[in-house]
């Protein structure tokens, strides 16, 4: 069990990042630089006996990319062209050359549960009630119908099996998820491993032992639903059970992201997430305050070049009446122009503290 | 979670997936018994039981039983409208009529429905008959138990024959003859919260100096403005009357029950008791309750005004939190004979009220009025008299008959409108 990688299937090897600690199974010939998670220069190639991971065992699904790299650029290149005072670096070409396919894990659980629970189970009925108008001296009748719930205790046994049930293999898996979104889990292939000729794969941060906690309440959901439709309840709260498992299977389901990145004017590095199976792109579209600044100096250095000017035709307006009106004119685009100077760094500004 | 499963008082009820099991608490124990029939301990007698505050007593051979209420008060659990319930109720109780056989002497009787307890005309068994409810919720659930026996109302009854100088003297006699039939009586109770929004335009007066110099003077006038506020009342165990046959002036004085002693319904109560089902339908009540709801609403709100004096007066009612109960209340209905006439009394079965007619004897009252007018007469007399003679002291004498004769006006008013009140209600 020393090589553990050779379970994979295909010659892959173990990298880890530096900087965000994430650990990738990667093809060997591939290693970049740059972490595709965090985008920090910090990833290396590692000894995969000497770095074992919390966990090696290669995934049992794949949920295969939807969106191929082609699309993805082209995402890339419309989000870099529609950005206004781009920093250097967000430019199509920089974010289609970083572009990296990544697997991240997931567990999917089934496990056979004995349990008993009880709960309070809600259920609708409508009452009359009514409603009167009182005007010139008549009375208006109305009658409404409302909705409402009657509660009450319900105590039984629960022998069921699930499947499916979903829990996080990484740390971070509610804040991805809160980020780029849901997967759909019906495409799931079986794993085969020519999926990592150019993808990489996530190794999960949290085992089995550590995510069953979180197996557990996604098996209460689903087992707490069973038994509002058991009951023929319409709600259901109060839920307690004790719960008794068997037969736990755990599931790596791998699921398709891209990453990227690109540096503002501060060398500080900002990742761009592309779902795989919906494409939808995420991730801080900066302005560069350097350029917005260059910007607002041309126009500021245009506006002082008017003024000038109008002030030389303010001094011909002592021989030539004609300039007089000439300089007025001017003066007042000058006046114009100053204040459009402040646009590009007030449009930068905006960008950089309300974009997410 | 319960260490024992399943909890005590549970039961296993349907399930809509397979592998899950789902207990619910029993129901309450509700077997409804068509015939009950109360046996003495003692003597085994089955008719002979006489109701009183709950208790059964043996008028064959004195056995006596403590009375077990289940109080429950005013916390009586009370009904929502719901949809099932009104579709129900207007279906109504019908007049149908059912056929019931004796279980004594095997006679077989049709009686109403209307009739909950019913005893056998032919051999007087007391056996209770309920008669089944088209409708579970619409059976009485709880009923306020009889707390003033026979004894204690011909008694006061005889005080109350006797307490006018208007009824013949002989009267008072009877009340020891009287029979009084215990009967439980229909009611609704409702309960609800009303919230009202209202607005008008509220009359203020104001005065304004007007004209000048010798013409200066102040003038009234009404300045109207608008005015708007929202009331909230609440109302508790609202009573209304569950049957239409018995008089609703006569109920009115003897209405007032204490609803805190109200009991959870038992056959028991019934022994020997003839129970009338309600034939004022729970929405026809409801409808009145909600009628005397609003306009006590409205007057709340009127009165938030900040004169009584308003025109444009409108306002949107909202009722919310309503529930209803349908109780039996304990009532003795007497009927005595005076001069081979009838006269009808009611008596309230938990405070002992008694109302009802009573024969007034007009040959008193036309000698009273006689005896009223009497020195009036004799003092015209005197004055007509000393007028005639030319005697100055005529005139006196005069205005003190016309006074007399006033005084004796008014006692004859009111003596008839209360001879009247007591004669026919
Ligand atoms: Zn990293
Ligand atoms: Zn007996
Ligand atoms: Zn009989």
């Amino acid at each position: 069990m020393e090589n553990w990688l050779s379970d994979w299937q295909t010659d892959v090897a173990l990298a880890g990042c530096g900087s965000c600690d994430w650990l990738y199974v990667l093809p060997p010939s591939r290693l970049p630089e740059c972490c595709p998670h965090c985008g920090a220069a910090a990833l290396a190639a590692l000894d995969e006996t000497a770095n074992k991971p919390v966990y090696t065992h290669p995934p049992e699904l794949v949920l295969p990319f939807q969106v191929d790299s082609r699309q993805a650029q082209q995402k890339l290149l419309a989000f870099a062209k529609s950005a206004w005072f781009a920093p250097a670096d967000l430019r199509g070409e920089r974010l289609n050359g970083r572009l990296q396919p990544l697997y991240l894990p997931l567990w999917l659980v089934d496990a056979d549960v004995q349990a008993q629970w009880q709960a309070e189970m809600g259920f609708d009925y409508q009452v009359v009630s009514h409603q009167e108008e009182y005007q010139n001296n008549r009375w208006h009748t109305r009658q409404v119908k409302e909705t409402r719930i009657r509660w009450e205790p319900r105590v039984g046994t629960l022998q069921r099996h699930y499947d499916n049930q979903v829990a996080p293999a990484l740390e971070e898996q509610a804040a991805i998820e809160k980020q780029v979104g849901r997967f759909d889990r019906q495409s799931a292939r079986p794993y085969q491993p020519d999926v990592l000729t150019r993808a990489f794969a996530r190794l999960p941060n949290r085992p089995p032992d550590d995510a069953f906690p979180d197996a557990q309440i996604a098996l209460m959901q689903a087992a707490r639903d069973e038994c509002r439709q058991a009951a023929a309840a319409n709600h259901i709260r109060q839920y307690h059970w004790q719960p008794h498992f068997t037969n736990t299977h755990w599931t790596q389901l791998l699921y398709p992201i891209y990453t990227t990145y690109y540096m503002d004017d501060n060398g500080k590095t900002h990742t761009l997430t592309i779902h795989g199976q919906t494409g939808r792109l995420v991730g801080r579209r900066l302005a560069s305050m350097k350029k917005a600044r260059r910007g607002s100096l041309a126009i500021g250095a245009v506006a002082a070049a008017l003024f000038i000017v109008s002030f030389i035709l303010l001094l011909a307006g002592l021989v030539y009446e004609v300039a007089l009106a000439m300089a007025g004119l001017l003066f007042v685009v000058a006046v114009v122009t100053a204040v459009a100077a402040f646009i590009p760094i007030l449009v930068a500004w905006y960008l950089n503290h309300h974009s997410k | 979670m319960t260490p024992t499963f399943p909890p005590p008082g549970y039961m296993r009820t349907e399930t809509a997936v397979p592998g899950i099991e789902v207990w619910m608490p029993k129901p309450p124990d509700e077997q409804y018994q068509e015939v009950v029939q109360f046996h003495c301990p003692q003597c085994d007698a089955t008719t002979a039981f006489s109701t009183d505050s709950g208790s059964l007593t043996c008028t064959h051979c004195g056995y006596y039983e403590a009375p077990q209420a289940n109080l429950v008060g005013k916390g009586a659990q009370q009904f929502e409208f719901t949809i099932e319930t009104m579709a129900r109720v207007t279906q109504g109780w019908g007049i149908e009529r059912k056929e019931l056989a004796c279980n004594r002497c095997n006679a077989h009787v049709t009686i109403a429905t209307d009739m909950l307890t019913h005893s056998c005309p032919f051999c007087h068994s007391n056996q209770v008959v309920q008669v089944k409810a088209p409708q579970d919720v619409l059976r009485p659930r709880f009923l306020l138990p009889f707390q003033v026996d026979a004894d204690t109302l011909r008694r006061r009854t005889a005080a109350w024959l006797g307490n006018s100088w208007l009824l013949p003297k002989d009267l008072q006699q009877l009340a020891h003859g009287t029979q009084f039939t215990p009967i439980y009586v229909p009611a609704w109770t409702f309960d609800a919260q009303t919230s009202a929004d209202w607005k008008a335009e509220v009359a203020h007066t104001r005065t304004r100096t007007v004209g000048i110099g010798k013409n200066r003077r102040t003038q009234t006038y009404t300045e109207w403005r608008w005015e708007s506020g929202r009331a909230t009342l609440t109302f508790d165990d609202l009573l209304i009357n569950g049957a239409s046959n018995l008089s609703p002036v006569l109920l009115n004085q003897i209405r007032h029950v204490d609803l805190a002693q109200l009991v959870a319904y038992e056959p028991r109560y019934l022994a020997g008791i003839q129970a009338q089902a309600y034939d004022v339908s729970l929405d026809a009540a409801w409808e009145r309750a909600r009628q005397t709801m609003r306009a006590q609403t409205k007057e709340a709100c009127q009165r938030q005004a900040t004169s009584r004096h308003m025109r444009n007066f409108s306002m949107n009612l909202d009722f919310r939190d309503e529930s209803w109960r349908y109780i039996l209340l304990p009532l003795y209905i007497a009927v005595y004979h005076y001069n081979n006439q009838p006269y009808q009394l009611l008596a309230n079965g938990q405070n002992g009220q008694i109302t009802g007619q009573r024969p007034v004897d007009w040959r008193k009252i036309l000698l009273a009025i006689g005896a009223a007018f009497l020195p009036a007469l004799l003092l015209g007399l005197l004055a007509t008299w000393l007028l005639v003679a030319g005697n100055a002291n005529g005139n006196v004498v005069l205005f003190v008959t016309f006074g007399l004769a006033l005084i004796a006006l008014i006692f004859t008013g009111i003596t008839v409108s209360q001879a009247q009140k007591m004669d026919d209600v």
